[in-house]
């Protein structure tokens, strides 16, 4: 029989660091599980600070006339919330958390490579977490440059933050890039070198090769963002001119000359537009994997899937200047990312048909991990749809730095990407506490959620549409300029961002309350097939597996496959060991027809 | 077998099943370590070539002066070269096992790193006698940047040559452990030299 022959082990058994105190096994802990959950923690704690700051805004641009901000700090605030969301809230959640807490899990290693490496990975983000914060109390406070950072302005007097909150700022965006290449390293040579027998490349779960394809992005893409970082830090301690040109200030003329803010826009961007993808393919991944389980039904075209994940990644790398149309650039070289940025829609809308190919004719189990993933498939498209838009040079020109461009983005990066954040910690929940969680909050969760979200962003497009500028403290006397509406929608947004911000309670009140006293998880309560689930623990334990490493035998769709008992298969199971239908004994299931 | 062969498999077949069970499981047959050697490097690639990029771009402003070469660069790099060459000895030797001869191309390996790292600081201090400061015009502050940052990855090669060192000097050590990373820091080294004839020759033509 074909399953019998298992191939010799080469992936070597990993000699595992055995926590000898309290501190090394909880804190300074260097299993993966731990570091994820870890990141887990200190991403949302920063999250929450992010979504303080977004009400800061709201209630000022809904109810100008409270003034319950100043205009700088306004304009810190975006930028506090711009890089905190994007950057250390969603890049660090994915790849920092779910990559920890996946990768070992689901391609069968006992821990990442380097655990040493990862543990530091972790604790280098918190610092950069903590110096980011550090510039709140600083004299002068954040940036408030904008989460894009610009120069010249950046770096002069007039903006906020302008003393030192733009320094702390960029180092701690150093810092955290020098702790992401350390985790990076372990993600992506883990997935290589440290699968479990019987898992080739196209046997992994799609939520890995999101997160592979991610990480590659990330240490390419990365050091653009340090290159700017460092020659902005050099142009305001030490005066160089890399960025700056000759400039007056005060009636002054500084000592800057020269100096090309376009090539920041440049660099920046660089990194800007695959962080979109840093974003967004792991999320891809995750909700494939998702769906598929709630589903009941194998992932629509999967090879498909991974083509789009690694063509999406490819062509994320020539498409940063769709976002600087209006800085000016040859027509030419409009064309040419205008084309590349409508080429990049290709893959994309293959994964949207085929997510809801997947469902079609599914066992649809309405769960809320499930809830999640179809109002993530119903945001992207919506977001993504936006995108074709100002992917054009003449239709991004008039809509660019309006509300359609907040809501674009914030469709497309900010609420698809949490969505998938909220179905996947619903779905291995289980798995990481040994508990199920609450239905009926996690289902008030969703529904605030989704539509909460719906109906800020939505109508912003309409503002956008009617020339409404993102980025202003306060509209001012512009009854000529703007109907009554449009303040009127401010107000209806903003009052619609606080209930749904605070809906989130349900959220944290389900995860601290189930964790202690949710109903115990049985094993495997989703019937899924991917490795995580067959551990002989629930939370897995150290060194995940028991004394053997599982060995793979099937892909991980394998549901309602003719002839089984089940209707799922996990991957570990040989096809002579699977339980057969009634009327099929005596067979195999997959047997080769003659 | 290529990533292209990979991507075309149809892993929900059965003939396909048959083949994937016999699979171990790694992707590459050289060491994880060498794995992330490989993955770091890429990393610096993209770091540096961006810095060259903008390099490049940077100097299509007017204002760009061009940099004098104090000869002692040439000697630093004569440096480096002995440095990367002493280095491959070092793996050479430790790949056959023979570390008692390895240790002390190792130790010249590093001297000649230390070497090239005094006369950087040097040139600096020259360069700044002369009177060109970092903020003088942009062509100086991507000098000191660009070797400066160079300097930075040297020394980070050092921390590890200082480890390989330290663990000549063990009694109880592990071979093999050594030789893979001898064999690293080399390819590490050779790397570092490549950069710097790069960021050599582009001072040299601008």
């Amino acid at each position: 029989m074909s399953d019998a022959i298992i191939p010799e082990r080469e992936v070597e058994e990993q000699e595992l660091y055995h926590a000898k105190s309290w501190w090394t096994e909880k804190v300074f802990s260097q299993d993966a599980k731990i570091i994820g959950i870890q990141y887990f923690c200190t991403a949302t704690a920063i999250a929450l600070i992010g979504l303080v700051l977004s009400w800061f805004m709201r209630i000022q641009i809904g109810f100008p006339s409270l003034a319950i901000i100043s205009e700088g700090f306004y304009y810190q605030a975006i930028t506090m919330h711009g890089m905190i969301m994007v950057v250390y809230f969603l890049t660090a959640l994915f790849l920092g958390g779910f990559g920890n807490y996946l990768i070992p899990l689901m391609v069968g290693a006992r821990d990442m490579v380097f655990p040493y490496l990862n543990m530091i990975s972790y604790w280098t983000f918190l610092l950069a977490c903590l110096v980011l914060v550090a510039s709140f109390f600083t004299p002068g406070g954040p940036t408030g440059a904008g989460w894009t950072l610009y120069p010249p302005q950046a770096i002069l007097g007039g903006t906020p933050g302008q003393e030192s909150g733009i320094i702390l700022m960029l180092v701690s965006l150093s810092i955290f890039i020098v702790g992401f290449t350390m985790g990076g390293l372990n993600y992506i040579v883990t997935i290589l070198q440290a699968r479990t027998r019987g898992m080739t490349l196209m046997r992994m779960p799609l939520a890995i090769w999101g997160i592979f394809t991610a990480t590659v992005l990330a240490m390419f893409a990365f050091p653009a963002l340090l290159v700017s970082a460092i020659m902005m830090i050099l142009d305001k301690t030490l005066m160089t001119s890399f960025f700056m040109p000759a400039l007056v200030e005060m009636g002054e003329q500084l000592s800057y000359g020269g100096g090309s803010p376009i090539l920041f826009q440049h660099l920046f961007w660089f990194f800007g537009h695959p962080e979109v993808y840093i974003v967004a393919l792991p999320a891809f991944g995750i909700v494939s994997d998702v769906l598929s389980v709630h589903a009941r039904k194998n992932i629509f075209g999967y090879r498909m899937m991974v083509w789009a994940i690694v063509a999406i990644g490819a062509l994320s790398f020539i498409v940063w200047a769709h976002h600087m149309y209006v800085s000016g650039m040859h027509p030419y070289f409009g064309f040419f990312f205008a084309t590349t940025t409508l080429i990049i829609a290709v893959p994309t809308a293959i994964k949207v048909y085929n997510w809801v190919l997947t469902l079609w004719k599914g066992n649809i189990s309405l769960t809320v991990p499930m809830l999640f993933c179809i109002s993530f498939i119903i945001t992207f498209l919506n977001g993504g749809l936006t995108g074709l838009f100002l992917g054009n040079v003449i239709v991004d020109v008039p809509l660019s730095d309006t509300y359609f461009v907040v809501a674009h983005f914030h469709m497309v990066m900010g609420i698809a990407p949490v969505q998938v954040v909220f179905a996947a910690i619903y779905h291995w929940f289980p798995l990481m506490t040994g508990r199920m969680y609450n239905e009926t909050l996690g289902r008030l969760h969703f529904w605030f959620t989704f539509l909460g979200s719906y109906l800020i962003y939505f109508p912003m497009h309409y503002l956008g549409l009617i020339g409404v500028p993102r980025r202003y403290y306060e509209m001012g006397q512009t009854e000529a300029l703007y109907t009554q509406s449009a303040a009127d929608l401010n107000i209806f947004i903003t009052l619609t961002a606080l209930v749904t911000g605070f809906a989130q309670i349900f959220f944290f009140i389900n995860m601290f309350w189930s964790r202690k006293y949710g109903v115990p998880a049985e094993k495997n309560p989703w019937q899924a097939n991917s490795l995580e689930w067959r551990t002989p623990t629930m939370p897995p334990g150290h060194g995940n597996f028991g004394k053997e490493l599982p060995v793979v035998y099937r892909w991980p769709y394998d549901f309602n496959v003719p002839g089984a008992k089940d209707d799922f298969v996990p991957q570990d199971v040989p096809n002579s060991d699977v339980e057969l239908a009634e009327g099929f004994e005596g067979t195999e299931i997959k047997a080769e027809k003659t | 077998m290529s990533i292209f062969d990979t991507l075309a498999q149809k892993p929900w077949l059965p003939s396909q099943e048959k083949k994937d069970n016999l699979h171990t499981g790694k992707s590459f047959e050289f060491d994880s370590s060498r794995v992330a050697l490989i993955c770091f490097l890429g990393s610096i690639t993209a770091l540096f070539s961006l810095f060259f990029v903008a390099y490049v771009g940077r100097m299509a402003y007017g204002d760009w002066r061009i940099l004098p070469e104090p000869p002692l660069l040439w000697f630093n790099t004569a440096a480096l070269i002995l440095s990367s060459f002493l280095f491959q000895k070092a793996k050479n030797l430790s790949n056959r096992f023979i570390f008692q001869s390895a240790k002390y191309y190792l130790m010249a390996a590093g001297l000649f790193a230390l070497i090239f790292i005094a006369g950087q600081i040097k040139v600096w201090n020259l360069l700044t006698s002369y009177g060109y400061f970092v903020d003088s015009n942009a062509s100086f502050a991507f000098f000191y940047m660009l070797t400066g940052l160079h300097m930075v990855h040297m020394i980070g090669g050092l921390v590890v040559w200082t480890w390989s060192m330290t663990q000549m000097y063990k009694t109880d050590l592990s071979y093999t452990k050594l030789k893979s990373t001898i064999g690293s820091t080399a390819i590490y080294w050779h790397y570092l030299l490549v950069v710097w004839l790069i960021l050599f020759c582009l001072l040299i033509v601008t």
